[in-house]
């Protein structure tokens, strides 16, 4: 199985580079159809994933939440998910090269590290509570990457001077759409967390880099919330909420290499 | 843009006590405006999050070094060390190696709660208005303005007919239809998920609880962080509890990588000697008891000591957790202390710490002692006691019997816990009201065609085939440039055309007897990449 999982990872690995090449080739030369074919690489890199991180769950016996390398992986899956989720509603390919861009390289990420298959340690063994936590960092994790390229594609393209890339307006809606399924996303796992920290460390809250570190993030999505519902905030001002945004996403997610504390189980 | 800033005028907006009063300019007001301005609240949610972010990256002073002024004092050298000047006086005088126990962070929560209290208020009577008396009347000029419109003409029916079918499409859709009739002119409003608004409230009280919880918790609370029980000991929960909490055991176990696999300690709970409860604890799985949960927390070494007086009694005979660390002199060790009879000795029981090579003054299997008496700085007796070899210092006879090893605990008693829990829960369904359900209206007004003049009409060149229909048909939204909602809408007005259409004659000139849909119907360009 582990080998099955590592096999998989590879397979994807290379279809999601195929899968950008596609993108590429549908947004910059203009070629209509290869976004069919982006589309259709995206799918079978998304199932190859899934296979993978499957295999793993089967062979270590708990979800692959265990380590850095697991994380990563289950982020580029969140990532390429929530996408393939937003192409087929709102049919919109021109996302693609950035969205699957930041998927390949999370997976390009993962496969420097080792990818050595750990048992749980004591502090993560609460199944029910790892499982559904994780899962909802990964779904935060993963549709606030589409609306950081959701922001970027805007501030590249706010004049819809670009006539490959999308309108700034279903730009600017897809951004706040992906919010909407990130922001809840991340308010549970927060809470999950909280009722974890509770059972396993006897405090809900303890101020822990990580937990500070998503609280910035909670919050910086909680100002581009209230600016674009309450101010009427649209456009560039709210691109660059999603930009920074995303890169407290990044700083929350690599912060076990720095910040310490409570949360650094990854194994590095 | 011009399009996307009149709906705004045209659908009368929600009212609030700010605008109520927006005239009066007494401090109050001003002071109630200022904290219900949505600006405000984005510059203090934007501090918060500055906030967490210094206390992120900025080094924090511990919990247990927060407890006194001279511990906090003491641990300055280290950040000192680590940022130099002038970072360290600025870090220091702007209080960031505290952040969240600091006073201006409690004053901007403090701040915000108070704003998002005022919002509430300020907003949550309009709110309420709106959703028991929804904007059923609006200008005519809506339908010729609103990002979201069709038009429809047909021949052969009156308008009564057109909105009892517009009407019966609407209810379908689960939409509440509140139709009208205004001398000629037939309307319909409609609206679905009208309650969603409400989640907004129920969000934010979610929050200002939560954080109320907090304060509650801190204040009818308390918590032990370093409660240390040897093996085979018991030890007293104290907090006027009456509950005594003994081990039976302590297990740790690793993984051969050498992770650990499980720490578990066999608890039982006593009170006035009988017991109360039993449970082997686990990291993830907790005693509770009374409302004080008692978590498995750390572990360490402890020994057993037995000391006799000079007449051979037994004067001390337990465990001793040996739960804290002594540095000095350039050796490391983990000890404990216990306090000794009559003479209130206090006696401290030392060995090397774990995994730091040998210590030069204990030998391996051995302690050593250090005992004071009251009010003495310095030991009055230093002893180095091997295992299971009785030595007299200062009239006793001490003996250290056996090794074992301590659990430690956490000790909580949260009151505030289950209302923290129940605020989560609010403020999760909260957020998931607001954005499932966004508010959808729509309005739709039918009318003589004979009069169909300007707006979309007339742009499209046809108020001179108006004539030859009975009934105009107009639909408009407010969409917020929301894509999904502007296919809702056009598919809502194919679907109520189907539903008129068979009523309809066909007019003159003009095959089928569909309407004609004119007009704008999406406010943007299709969703396509």
């Amino acid at each position: 199985m582990a080998v099955l999982s590592y096999y998989a990872f590879t397979a994807a690995f290379i279809t999601f580079g195929v899968a950008l090449l596609a993108y590429l080739w549908y947004s910059v030369g203009q070629q209509k159809e290869a976004g069919r074919f982006a589309t259709f690489f995206t799918y079978n890199g998304a199932a190859l994933l899934t296979a993978s991180l499957g295999a793993r769950w089967i062979a270590a016996g708990h979800p692959p939440y265990s380590n850095q390398f697991e994380f990563a992986t289950s982020f580029a899956w969140g990532t390429a998910a929530t996408y393939l989720y937003l192409e087929n509603r709102y049919r919109l390919r021109g996302m693609g090269l950035v969205v699957i861009g930041v998927a390949f390289a999370l997976l390009a990420y993962a496969s420097i590290l080792p990818a050595r298959i750990d048992p749980l340690i004591a502090a993560l063994q609460n199944r029910p509570l790892l499982t559904i936590h994780v899962a909802m960092a990964i779904i935060s994790y993963g549709a606030f990457a589409c609306a950081f390229a959701a922001g970027l594609l805007y501030l590249v393209n706010r004049q819809g001077q670009i006539g490959f890339l999308p309108h700034p307006d279903v730009l600017d809606e897809i951004g706040y759409k992906s919010v909407i399924i990130g922001f809840p996303a991340q308010t549970l796992l927060l809470i999950l967390g909280s009722v974890w920290a509770n059972v396993a460390w006897g405090a809900y809250w303890s101020w822990d880099p990580k937990e500070t570190a998503a609280l910035f993030t909670w919050l910086i999505y909680g100002v581009y919330l209230h600016a674009r519902a309450q101010r009427g905030w649209h456009g560039v001002r709210t691109s660059w909420l999603l930009l920074a945004g995303f890169g407290a996403v990044l700083f929350t997610f690599f912060g076990n290499y720095f910040l310490g504390g409570l949360h650094t189980y990854s194994g590095l | 843009m011009a399009e996307l800033e009149a709906p705004a005028k045209l659908v009368p907006e929600v009212t609030t006590i700010a605008r109520a009063r927006a005239g009066k300019g007494d401090v109050a007001d001003r002071l109630w405006r200022l904290l219900c301005s949505v600006r405000f609240a984005m510059l203090l949610i934007a501090l918060a999050a500055g906030g967490v972010m210094a206390g992120t990256v900025i080094m924090q002073a511990p919990t247990d070094v927060l407890q006194s002024q001279e511990t906090f004092s003491a641990w300055l050298a280290r950040p000192q060390l680590r940022y130099g000047q002038p970072w360290h006086t600025v870090f220091l005088a702007l209080d960031l190696y505290r952040v969240f126990s600091s006073l201006w962070w409690r004053a901007l929560l403090a701040v915000l709660t108070l704003a998002v209290v005022v919002c509430t208020i300020n907003r949550l009577p309009g709110i309420m208005a709106s959703v028991r008396r929804p904007a059923v009347k609006v200008p005519a000029r809506l339908f010729e303005r609103a990002p979201l419109r069709a038009e429809f003409l047909y021949a052969g029916l009156t308008s009564e007919q057109a909105q009892v079918q517009a009407a019966k499409v609407l209810a379908s859709r689960r939409f509440r239809v509140i139709p009208t009739q205004e001398g000629p002119v037939s309307s319909v409003f409609a609206d679905k998920n009208r309650f969603g608004k409400l989640g907004t409230f129920l969000n934010h009280v979610g929050i200002v609880t939560i954080l109320g919880a907090g304060v509650m918790g801190n204040v009818l609370g308390w918590r032990d962080n370093a409660f240390m029980v040897p093996e085979g000991s018991s030890r007293p929960v104290g907090h006027d509890t009456g509950i005594v909490v003994a081990s039976e055991g302590f297990t740790d176990e690793y993984y051969p990588t050498g992770t650990p696999k499980d720490y578990r300690s066999d608890l039982v709970l006593l009170k006035e000697g009988r017991e109360v409860a039993r449970k082997t604890i686990r990291v993830n799985d907790p005693l509770e008891f009374n409302g004080i949960t008692f978590h498995q927390a750390f572990f360490g070494p402890a020994v057993v000591m037995r000391v006799k007086d000079a007449q051979g009694a037994t004067a001390f005979e337990d465990g001793v957790a040996l739960g804290y660390e002594f540095n000095g002199t350039g050796v490391s060790r983990n000890g404990g202390f216990f306090i000794l009879g009559n003479r209130r000795m206090a006696v401290y029981v030392l060995v090397p710490a774990a995994q730091r090579g040998p210590d030069p003054d204990i030998p391996a299997g051995a302690v050593r002692l250090e005992i004071f008496e009251p009010r003495q700085a310095r030991p009055s007796a230093i002893e180095t006691l091997p295992q299971g070899t009785p030595r007299e210092i200062l009239g006793y006879t001490f003996e250290f019997v056996r090794e074992r090893q301590f659990s430690g605990l956490q000790l909580v008693h949260n009151p505030a816990i289950n209302l923290t829990w129940f605020a989560a829960a609010c403020m999760m369904a909260g957020i998931l009201a607001v954005f499932n359900f966004p508010l959808r209206r729509v309005w739709i007004r039918a009318e003589a065609a004979g009069g169909a003049e300007g707006g979309d009409v007339q742009r499209h060149g046809l108020s001179e085939v108006g004539a030859q229909y009975d009934v105009r048909l107009r639909l408009a939204a407010v969409s917020n440039r929301d894509v999904l909602f502007a296919r809702e809408f056009e598919s809502l007005a194919l679907a109520i055309d189907r539903e008129i259409a068979p009523l309809a004659q066909p007019a003159s000139g003009r095959e089928p007897a569909a309407g004609q849909m004119i007009g704008r119907v999406t406010d943007q360009a299709p969703v396509r990449g």
